[in-house]
């Protein structure tokens, strides 16, 4: 059974292209150019996934707005941010509405079907058994590769796809520095520079502190990275 | 000039407007000068006036200048005998009946009077009385004496004065004197001897016959009654009359000597005789006031008679004050250094004695020409001025003489004295006042204005980014300044938004340009995708390369555009700067390996109170900047080094310098130098954000040339933290 995948996007070129390269990925693909065809589509009946673009012809937050009347039909629907939209108001507001990923334009295209990819497997798991043991334990650690969903001392963190792997990967080899170089490609974004790595760091550290204000396990290296400090301290 | 007003305060410039106040005293003072002009002119006008009543009441009384008559030349004067009006013809006969006319007139001689008299005098034993009078064309004198014992004339004696006599001195006009006895025998018609100085012997021997007298018998003594032909005693002779008592037969020793002319002591002197005509007396009398003086001249000038006088009329001062409080203490004293300073005009001067006897003065002249006249003359001391009114005196067509009156302007001279004084006094503290006002006004006005400038230059950086929109409530007045303050509000706000438009243009830009990006990109992407032989085209790799050079612009627009908003959060720890730099350089060698890093570091800890990510992110930026204007293989220097409290981060590259016009604009955004390297494309942005990072940590930052002149220098330089590092 082919998986259905909304996309709202009001530019003609963008929405094809990326109707196209999910078609090409077997799914079925369902693209609407503004806010309220989107609304009388999803009215008839819902996709299993959507992406959604923030501004849509006139309306800044169109986007937004179709989120919150998506959730209200579907608290569980995995939904997708796509925007040029980069700044942190925009991306709290867009996780603030349960939306499971934000991606900023331009996006490479075999990375989106990897992310549409990886959130059914997620949306899986999730509607399925979530009993499966976790992949990994570091400390208070806990990284659940098949729900993509991380525990600090017991308590979930709600990240986008991004920050999961950036964790994952910083996680997966403690006290080892690990290269902005290392870390752009782990993004699965089409072009990630220095800064756009310490804004996700940055982000992600913000979100530890909330559950634990003393949380330091992600150590920067000036100039190279980031690595995650390993439990016993020594630095590899 | 008026640029050197422009560059004036307006406080002092409002202190030079105060200094125009100054013209209200001014015209103050010019107001009383013409007041007492006018003053004056009104008592020149008045004693015009005066002048001509009198002159008008004198006018063909030919009586007044007839030489024979004359009038007193001054009244009031005691030292003068008097010749009054009798009604009728006196009979020489001893009674004193016919007398009645002149009774009033009687004066009455007692001890004060004595000329000459012996020690043991007593007063009881001898007076006397004497008046005299005048009718058709003698002179008459009446002596009533007391005395106990009278003596007459013994006729076998040689000498006249062994009995009681009469003396009667009389000058001449040419100032000879001529001694006159009259002595009698028994009672009845006297003998009248001219004789020596020595009042003893006969000149001639014969009865001098202008003179008659008549000796009666009283109960208290005896009675004379003598007539003067009036040929003998004329306008200017001087007469003198003394009654001698003689006690004892024997010795003929004289007793006492009585001088019957007031207040001439100790000289055997004349007096002057004035034939008195009542009416014209009475006239001058009535106009005998102390503040003005009446001359009245003949048509020769000479002094025919004076009235009054010229004393100053005191003017009704409140000066008398009693010392209450401080402030009236204040008052006087201050009123005092006003009197000393406007010379308080003085009411003792000196002036033309009366007793003159002519006034040759000009102003006389033409008056006696027929012209009424009035003038201003000096005090004889110039001490004040005397204000002089002539007018004519007709008799038909002829100008007999002219009436004069003086009278000093003292009075006005002091009242205008006292205007000045008040005025001087209100001037003072009215200026006072004013100056105070408008001081404090200046004051509170420059102070908001002051407020209001500081408040606006704050309202904005240096950038012109606006920190506040409201400038606050208490510039708010509903003056002007409050309106400009509210015009800078509202400016403020405009400015605001447009800068937030402005801010958010790179945004915008970026969004906006993102959106065709993203088709490019994605589009290469399918191209590949279908036909994977496409991949090694060197156009396909052109395109890849455009559009990520692309992608690098718009990132580094977002970048400046989202930091200064991720700063806001940002909290700062202290770090040990060296230490960093040395692992971020590290960190560099493997990033950019074609390029050689130096560093250059102090071995002690050089604390900043920093965030680590925006350090590393300022750091970035130097170096990138250091390698996109260096040479290949040339080397990069990284110091740190502490100066003055701070600690400074230098980033030296050798490669083409910074042109001196844009050196100052180089931290601003969109300012870049030098040749720009086509492979990587840059909007100026990177040492904007240098500055940002620097800015949020208090520091600064700027660019040089390097001494050697192979290079740029770029520093950072922030205050260094106290704090100690938890290591």
């Amino acid at each position: 059974m082919s998986r259905i995948i909304a996309i709202v996007e009001d530019d003609t070129d963008q929405r094809e292209n990326y109707s196209d390269a999910l078609i090409a990925q077997g799914y079925i693909v369902q693209s609407y150019g503004n806010k309220s065809e989107a609304l009388l589509g999803f009215a008839r009946s819902l996709p299993d996934l959507v992406i959604l673009d923030i501004m849509l012809e006139n309306e800044m937050d169109g986007g937004f707005d179709i989120c919150r009347e998506l959730r209200q039909k579907s608290p569980q629907m995995p939904i997708i941010f796509l925007t040029a939209r980069d700044n942190d108001i925009d991306r709290v507001s867009g996780l603030r509405l349960d939306a499971w990923d934000y991606i900023t334009k331009p996006v490479n295209l075999q990375f989106l079907a990897e992310r549409v990819s990886s959130l059914f497997r997620i949306a899986f798991s999730v509607q399925g058994d979530s009993t499966s043991s976790p992949a990994l334990v570091l400390g208070d650690l806990e990284v659940n590769q098949n729900s993509m969903s991380i525990q600090w001392k017991g308590k979930l963190l709600s990240l986008t796809l991004t920050e999961f792997w950036l964790i994952e990967t910083l996680a997966r080899n403690p006290g080892h520095v690990k290269t902005y170089e290392v870390l752009m490609q782990t993004t699965r974004q089409s072009y990630v520079e220095k800064n756009t790595i310490n804004g996700y760091v940055r982000r992600i550290r913000k979100k530890f502190k909330e559950i634990d204000d003393s949380f330091s396990k992600i150590q920067t290296v000036f100039g190279v990275g980031y690595r995650w400090q390993s439990d016993d301290g020594s630095v590899n | 000039m008026l640029t050197s007003l422009r560059t004036l305060s307006i406080r002092t410039k409002l202190l030079w407007l105060v200094l125009a106040l100054l013209i209200i005293p001014w015209m103050g003072y010019y107001y009383v000068l013409e007041m007492k002009k006018f003053l004056v002119q009104g008592q020149k006008d008045a004693l015009l006036l005066t002048a001509n009543g009198i002159a008008t009441v004198l006018h063909d009384r030919s009586d007044l200048f007839n030489p024979e008559t004359g009038v007193p030349e001054v009244l009031g004067e005691s030292s003068d005998l008097y010749a009054h009006e009798l009604d009728n013809f006196i009979q020489l006969d001893g009674n004193a009946n016919d007398w009645e006319a002149v009774k009033e007139h009687v004066n009455f001689y007692t001890g004060d009077t004595l000329f000459i008299c012996n020690s043991d005098y007593d007063p009881g034993s001898f007076s006397l009385m004497n008046v005299m009078g005048y009718f058709d064309q003698y002179l008459y004198a009446l002596f009533e004496i007391n005395d106990e014992h009278v003596i007459y004339r013994d006729l076998d004696k040689l000498a006249l004065d062994a009995s009681d006599h009469i003396r009667m001195l009389r000058q001449l006009p040419n100032g000879d004197l001529e001694h006159y006895l009259i002595v009698v025998s028994k009672p009845g018609r006297m003998s009248v001897f001219l004789v020596d100085e020595e009042w003893k012997l006969p000149v001639t021997g014969e009865d001098v016959t202008q003179f008659t007298a008549e000796m009666a018998e009283t109960e208290w003594g005896y009675r004379i009654e003598l007539r003067i032909e009036r040929d003998m005693v004329g306008p200017r002779s001087r007469i003198g009359f003394f009654a001698v008592d003689v006690d004892d037969p024997e010795t003929g020793e004289i007793k006492t000597v009585y001088s019957m002319a007031p207040e001439i002591s100790g000289k055997e002197e004349p007096s002057q005789l004035f034939i008195t005509s009542p009416e014209l007396t009475k006239i001058l009398k009535g106009l005998d006031r102390p503040q003005s003086r009446i001359w009245i001249l003949d048509n020769l000038q000479r002094v025919r008679a004076v009235v009054g006088g010229l004393s100053a009329q005191p003017p009704a001062d409140s000066d008398v004050e009693e010392e209450k409080g401080w402030l009236i203490r204040m008052y006087q004293r201050t009123k005092g250094h006003i009197d000393a300073l406007l010379k308080r005009p003085s009411d003792q001067f000196t002036d033309i004695l009366p007793e003159v006897t002519h006034r040759p003065d000009k102003i006389f002249t033409a008056v006696l020409k027929g012209t009424p006249k009035v003038e201003e003359r000096p005090s004889l001391d110039k001490k004040t001025e005397i204000i002089v009114a002539g007018y004519p005196i007709k008799s038909g067509e002829e100008i007999m003489g002219a009436v004069v009156v003086e009278q000093s302007s003292y009075a006005v001279l002091a009242l205008q004295f006292r205007l000045l004084r008040s005025l001087t006094i209100v001037t003072i503290l009215v200026f006072c006042f004013v100056v105070l006002t408008l001081f404090i006004f200046a004051w509170r006005l420059t102070v908001r204005i002051r407020r209001l400038s500081t408040t606006t230059e704050q309202a904005i950086t240096n950038e012109g980014r606006v920190l506040e929109e409201r400038i606050p409530d208490r510039i708010y007045a509903a003056d002007e300044l409050g309106d400009l303050g509210r015009s800078i509000t509202s400016m403020l706000k405009r400015l605001s938004s447009y800068t937030r438009y402005l801010e958010g243009m790179p945004d915008t830009l970026a969004h906006e340009m993102n959106n065709p990006l993203n088709v490019v990109s994605s589009s290469l992407e399918i191209l590949e995708a279908e036909s994977p032989e496409i991949d090694q085209n060197k156009h396909m790799q052109r395109a890849r390369n455009g559009v990520s050079r692309l992608r690098s612009l718009l990132n580094n627009l977002t970048e400046a555009a989202n930091l200064e908003e991720a700063l806001k959060g940002e909290s700062k720890k202290p770090l040990n700067l060296p230490v960093l730099i040395s692992e971020y350089v590290d960190g560099y060698r493997n990033s950019y390996p074609d390029y050689q890093f130096l560093i250059q570091t102090d071995s002690s800890p050089l604390i900043v109170n920093c965030s680590p990510d925006h350090l590393a992110q300022m750091l970035d930026k130097l170096v990138d900047n250091a390698v996109q204007f260096s040479e290949t293989s040339t080397p990069i220097l990284v110091r740190t080094r502490k100066s003055n409290g701070n600690a400074e981060i230098t980033v030296l590259n050798e490669g083409p310098e910074i042109p001196e016009e844009i050196a100052e604009r180089l931290f601003d955004p969109m300012v870049s130098y030098g040749k720009t390297n086509a492979k990587h494309s840059h909007l100026g942005l990177g040492l904007f954000i240098v500055r940002l990072i620097a800015e949020y940590h208090e520091g600064i930052a700027w660019a040089e040339n390097r001494r050697d002149r192979r290079g740029v220098a770029v520093t950072v330089s922030i205050p260094t933290s106290n704090a100690h590092l938890l290591q």
